[in-house]
């Protein structure tokens, strides 16, 4: 192993992933180097810390004991906190690569071990969200130095260190592990052993989230009622329960757990390093399909108002969204996030009280909301550089605009109304709460698309990288921010009048009018960003 | 040409390469950046010709291609198809011009017939009569037996055939076409060129291609416009330039190095082999 090799390797693997843009941009700048996401981080972590530090401190001066309290949770959360984000950000942002580029990756032909690539690769993932790690750093050392507990701090960051790591070389496990699904079905023929890879891959990816991702496996073992000792002997929860050891002065404890949990990173490191060697496979997807029919007009898409045109581009992506690799966790997360939501929904006994109110507004309002602004931040940059293709044919902008909203709002509106139906059918909460429901769904994926596509026009990525994003990785974050915020701010007035009862009086009236009416107003304002970008961009080709 | 079928893109029409220019390329500058890709650059095309746009890389063939089908708009300068500004009616432009581009940029999840099903969709084609036209290009190139493949099993080769496919299949008065004969097996090859030539001498079609294989060039184009750094150096008929260089009896590789300043490819070769 080769440490010089494995950090010119990472170091290049997160250049990849920081360069994403048009490719005009320009390489020597700083801001292009991976150096600037220390920067990034000293930043942010900083500024968490002050502000954090500021109200740990009024809260310190009201309830030092709710302070402790606060603080010891957090803290021994932190490590669980670094390991989960890393899985759920890398389910959907990490596998990315085409097929094509992963098989003619200079990395397979070069002399690297897969060894030295897992550690490569796992550092890559450790640099890069480690903006993550800076903001719960920082909040977790506000609350620390407030109360006094430096040294669980100090040794809760080098754990959360290591859980970054350990989801760096999961997510390994699962590129690995995916890329050889791919293979599995190549030179079969027919649509079924498209959809045989599907399921298989939603079985891989809701099985990869349950086993390993402790934010899931927190609520699963809640769950099966499994908690204190029975939690030891979950290996991802050691660094929690070290942190916890050490704050009730169990050193001995805290240290044996520690060690426990390198142990375990080591093992998962032999894993990832053992199925890279063994599972990847690197060939071209090939596969034969039932012959073409040329009389297909999408006729169900026409009834909906698309023209032929606008028909066909659809049912392009709807056929990209189910035939990619890249592109299956995307349709798969609503689909993941539903399980891990009905699983605490179903918690409450007869979905009543405010936690099944709370799961029937996530099914209802935020997952199909989430869905559309998934697909319609990733509509263009999904294309990669066949993007061109749209750029020569006779296609007015107004059709590119109105089918790539059709692709982001049909799915989501399928998801939201299977979702409400359950809702209505399952929950039952009243007529009055359905109709307004299924308003909410209507206005969730409408802000999702076309917020997504406002972002997509601006900021899309089409390069072919060893990393490659569909959106560049601040307006990422901007969009993801921005529509989670303004899809709760919609949907929480309704979610908590469901919650009460959903009573239809006069007060409930007006505050939901007001609600959907600055939802229909910051729609409008994305429909007209989305529009206005879509033209923009149309205008000349970034590739 | 073979024997195969290769479908016809017009009623034929005798059509030599005469009357108003079908594209005129009027002083055109492009910028990316501080890189200037066009300086000035202007030629025209007319009915029924074939013109190579020759030079070295990075000398704005591509960039010149992508401004002529509007999907770059020029710094300067303007590009007139059919006597019209192509920026003023980019969609009007597109449905009269078949673009092959450097390299195939296909939608790989597709298979070939699903591709050009797709194509022939956003061209508005006639549904009844486009699986017997796409069924003739499938035959005559050699891919009978995959067109329910996914491209993305497919070799350079075959995408390329399937990019070439996808130009002609609108009937198009004008061909762009960007290194067209990458990758392609020499009978393949050898289809196309005849191709080209045949519907540049029977229908009319103006045909503007780049490629680095100056033989091609020397052997179907009537005209060659050779950029460099983005200008034109020089534009006519090989016998043309070789009069005005006075290179009696040169090829068109000779007249290619010698206006590109690349004769000193001797000592290079003597330094890399050190």
């Amino acid at each position: 192993m080769d440490r010089r090799k494995i950090l010119r390797l990472a170091n290049v693997l997160v250049a990849s992933q920081i360069r994403a843009g048009r490719g005009t941009s320009d390489p020597g700048s700083f801001f292009a180097r991976p150096i600037a996401l220390v920067l990034a981080d000293a930043v942010l972590f900083l500024s968490v810390f002050a502000v954090v530090f500021e109200g740990a401190g009024f809260v310190g001066r009201r309830d030092p004991a709710l302070l402790y309290l606060l603080s010891t949770e957090v803290i021994s959360f932190l490590p669980l906190l670094a390991l989960g984000v890393v899985l759920i950000a890398g389910v959907m942002f990490e596998l990315s690569s085409t097929n094509r580029f992963a098989t003619s990756d200079a990395a397979n032909w070069l002399p690297i071990t897969p060894v030295e690539y897992v550690a490569a690769s796992s550092l890559a993932a450790t640099f890069v969200y480690s903006v993550t790690l800076a903001l719960s750093l920082g909040a977790g050392l506000g609350l620390a130095v407030a109360s006094g507990l430096e040294v669980a701090y100090v040794f809760a960051a080098a754990l959360s260190l290591l859980g970054l790591f350990l989801g760096g070389l999961l997510i390994e496990v699962l590129r690995a592990s995916t890329q050889r699904l791919s293979s599995l079905v190549a030179r079969r023929t027919g649509r079924a052993a498209l959809a045989l890879r599907m399921v298989v891959f939603l079985v891989v990816i809701l099985a990869f989230q349950s086993i390993f991702n402790p934010l899931f496996l927190l609520r699963i073992l809640a769950w099966l009622g499994v908690g204190g000792t029975g939690a030891l002997a979950v290996p991802l929860l050691w660094p929690s329960r070290a942190v916890l050891a050490l704050l009730d002065g169990q050193v001995g404890l805290a240290g044996l757990l520690a060690a426990a949990d390198v142990v375990f990173v080591a093992l998962i490191g032999y894993l990832a390093a053992w199925v890279r060697a063994r599972f990847w496979a690197p060939v071209p997807f090939e596969q034969s399909l039932e012959a073409h029919r040329y009389a297909t007009r999408h006729p169900w898409l026409a009834a909906v108002g698309l023209s032929p045109v606008e028909a066909s581009l659809v049912s392009k992506d709807f056929r990209g969204l189910v035939r990619r690799r890249e592109l299956v966790p995307i349709l798969l997360t609503p689909v993941v996030i539903a399980i891990f939501s009905l699983v605490t929904t179903l918690q409450s006994p007869s979905g009543e009280g405010r936690g099944a109110g709370f799961g029937v507004g996530l099914l209802v309002a935020w997952i199909p909301g989430f869905f559309a602004l998934l697909l319609a931040t990733t509509s263009f940059g999904q294309e990669r550089r066949a993007i061109q293709t749209l750029f020569a044919l006779p296609i007015p902008p107004s059709s590119v605009f109105r089918a790539k909203a059709a692709a982001a709002v049909l799915p989501a509106l399928a998801f939201g109304l299977a979702f409400w139906a359950l809702e209505a059918g399952y929950f039952q909460p009243g007529a009055a709460a359905d109709i307004v429901l299924l308003a909410v769904v209507g206005l969730v994926v409408a802000l999702g698309a076309f917020l997504g596509l406002a972002f997509a026009s601006r900021y899309s990525d089409f390069q072919e990288r060893p990393r490659p994003q569909f959106l560049r990785p601040l307006p990422m974050v901007g969009a993801m921010l921005s529509g989670v915020g303004l899809i709760f701010a919609i949907a929480l007035p309704v979610i908590f009048w469901v919650i009460g009862g959903a009573p239809v009086d006069a007060v409930a009236v007006a505050d939901l009018g007001v609600a959907f009416a600055v939802g229909a107003v910051v729609i409008a304002a994305c429909f007209g960003a989305a529009r206005s970008g879509t033209e923009r961009f149309l205008r000349s080709v970034p590739v | 040409m073979s024997g195969d079928a290769v479908p016809s893109p017009l009623p034929s029409t005798a059509a030599p390469a005469s009357g108003r220019p079908i594209l005129e390329v009027r002083d055109v500058s492009k910028s990316y950046g501080p890189v200037l890709a066009l300086r000035r650059a202007a030629f025209e095309l007319r009915s029924g010709e074939i013109v190579g746009l020759l030079g070295p890389n990075g000398a704005g063939k591509s960039t010149a291609m992508k401004v002529i089908l509007g999907i770059l708009p020029p710094d300067e300068g303007e590009v007139r198809l059919f006597g019209e500004n192509v920026q003023s009616d980019p969609v009007g432009a597109k449905r009269r011009i078949g673009y092959v581009p450097e390299n195939p940029q296909l939608y790989e999840f597709l298979t070939g017939a699903e591709y050009l099903d797709f194509i022939a969709d956003m061209y508005e084609l006639d549904v009844e009569h486009r699986a017997a036209r796409i069924g003739q290009f499938f035959t005559a190139l050699d891919l009978k037996g995959h067109e329910n493949a996914m491209i993305s099993g497919y070799s350079l080769g075959m995408k390329q055939k399937i990019a070439l496919i996808a130009a002609l299949l609108h009937r198009p008065k004008l061909l762009i076409l960007d290194e067209p004969l990458n990758g392609l097996d020499p009978r393949s090859a050898r289809i196309v060129k005849d191709l080209l030539k045949s519907l540049a001498t029977r229908e009319g079609v103006a045909v503007l291609f780049s490629t680095h294989v100056l033989e091609i060039a020397q052997a179907i184009c009537d005209r060659v416009v050779i950029l460099d750094h983005g200008s034109v150096l020089a534009s006519g008929t090989v016998g043309s330039l070789r009069d005005r260089l006075g290179r009696a009896g040169s090829g068109l590789e000779e007249l290619f190095l010698n206006l590109t300043g690349t004769e000193d490819i001797q000592g290079v070769v003597e330094a890399l082999a050190r």
